[in-house]
């Protein structure tokens, strides 16, 4: 595409387009996510999900340590303490729209939650 | 809505997640039959490939309908890649809008009747989950080396805490997959099965008076509407994840 019989301001044209893509870019550079949060219902489900694996995970990975180590319900113990942390820390990162592996205050590393809308805001 | 049409007893409405053997295959000692679950996935494929290349061979310069819609799902997965990864994610497009178009296409397949829905198959999601976890999972080492390591340690956290706070972030990462496979299987068994259940109140209703008959049947246009709600928003959503999962792999936090 070139531009050699177009107006003569094409190339002006160019340059201002040029200028308002890099504005966009960085505007949205910081990657907000859009977090699909939807209804009550939908975000009740996710956090029960949440919830659930979480327990499942790690009852399952002490069972298997257990029935490894024959050390019958130790670690299936320890694991099902640690399951439920991981489990409300992943809630609590749901709901606050945090990534992985941060704790801090909702405002610092913050995915705009609920900002953008939810996914049919395309 | 599926196998209604399968085995004598299928009125459960349990029985439209049955899988069942259509073509017998065994390759070794491998079982490699061609069940129901197999064809729909291999027919979701189909149509997704044709969706994406045939509507598109035109190449129109304005787009005609179908091409606008294949080009409206492209930006859409390009725009979420944008969005939740950053620029560096592009080289994962591909993958993300494989993806999203086949979830979507299984999901979308499935609310036609008699069709069934794959994505209701926990091995199925958990399959999709876990290639992403595993794939993510393998970028943040070739990215950071060992340093994907401190992904496990939150910033700010003091020493003392070390050996709680390690084995909780471990364990919260180690969950990522079955929470993202889960959701996806529990979204659609659950529609599927409640649009089953209220569509079984309708005809013994409507045996007796057709004004009770016509509740569940409201009922059922709605929960239908819903499920196609709901289909696309769960390919989003799993898709959307994906792509998170992605930008803590590739930025770590």
């Amino acid at each position: 595409m070139t531009q050699d019989n177009g107006p003569p301001d094409l190339s002006q044209l160019h340059k201002r387009i040029a200028a308002v893509r890099e504005r966009e870019e960085a505007r949205t550079r910081p990657d907000p996510a859009k977090r699909a949060m939807t209804s009550g219902y939908g975000m009740a489900l996710r956090l029960a999900i949440e919830m659930v694996a979480a327990l499942g995970v790690s009852v399952f990975l002490g069972f298997w340590i257990d029935k490894e180590l024959k050390m019958a319900p130790l670690f299936m113990i320890i694991f099902l303490i640690l399951g439920m942390g991981a489990g409300f820390i992943n809630v609590y990162r749901t709901v606050s729209g945090l990534t992985h592996g941060s704790l801090r205050g909702p405002n610092e590393n913050r995915r705009d939650a609920d900002k953008n809308g939810g996914p049919g805001g395309e | 809505m599926a196998s209604e049409a399968q085995g004598a007893g299928g009125h459960s409405p349990l029985a439209q997640f049955d899988v069942t053997k259509i073509v017998d295959l065994r390759i070794g000692g491998l079982e490699l039959h061609i069940t129901n679950s197999a064809i729909w996935m291999m027919v979701a494929t189909a149509l997704v490939i044709v969706f994406t290349t045939v509507f598109i061979s035109r190449r129109a310069m304005v787009p005609g309908r179908m091409q606008s819609l294949v080009e409206l799902s492209y930006e859409f997965v390009a725009n979420m890649i944008k969005d939740n990864v950053g620029n560096e994610g592009r080289p994962y497009f591909p993958f993300i809008f494989t993806l999203f178009m086949f979830i979507l296409a299984c999901n979308l397949l499935g609310l036609l009747p008699y069709i069934f829905t794959v994505t209701s198959q926990i091995v199925v999601t958990f399959g999709l989950a876990f290639v992403v976890f595993i794939g993510v999972t393998i970028i943040g080492f070739i990215k950071h080396g060992l340093g994907f390591f401190k992904f496990f340690l939150p910033h700010g956290v003091p020493g003392f805490l070390a050996p709680l706070v390690i084995p909780i972030e471990v364990l919260s990462y180690l969950i990522r997959p079955v929470s993202l496979g889960l959701r996806l299987f529990a979204n659609l068994t659950a529609g599927h099965t409640m649009l089953k259940v209220f569509a079984s109140f309708i005809v013994p209703l409507g045996a007796f008076y057709i004004l009770p008959a016509a509740i569940p049947m409201a009922a059922v246009i709605g929960l239908t509407v819903l499920e196609f709600a709901i289909a696309f928003l769960q390919a989003y959503v799993f898709a959307v994840l994906s792509c998170i999962y992605l930008h803590d792999a590739i930025h770590m936090h």
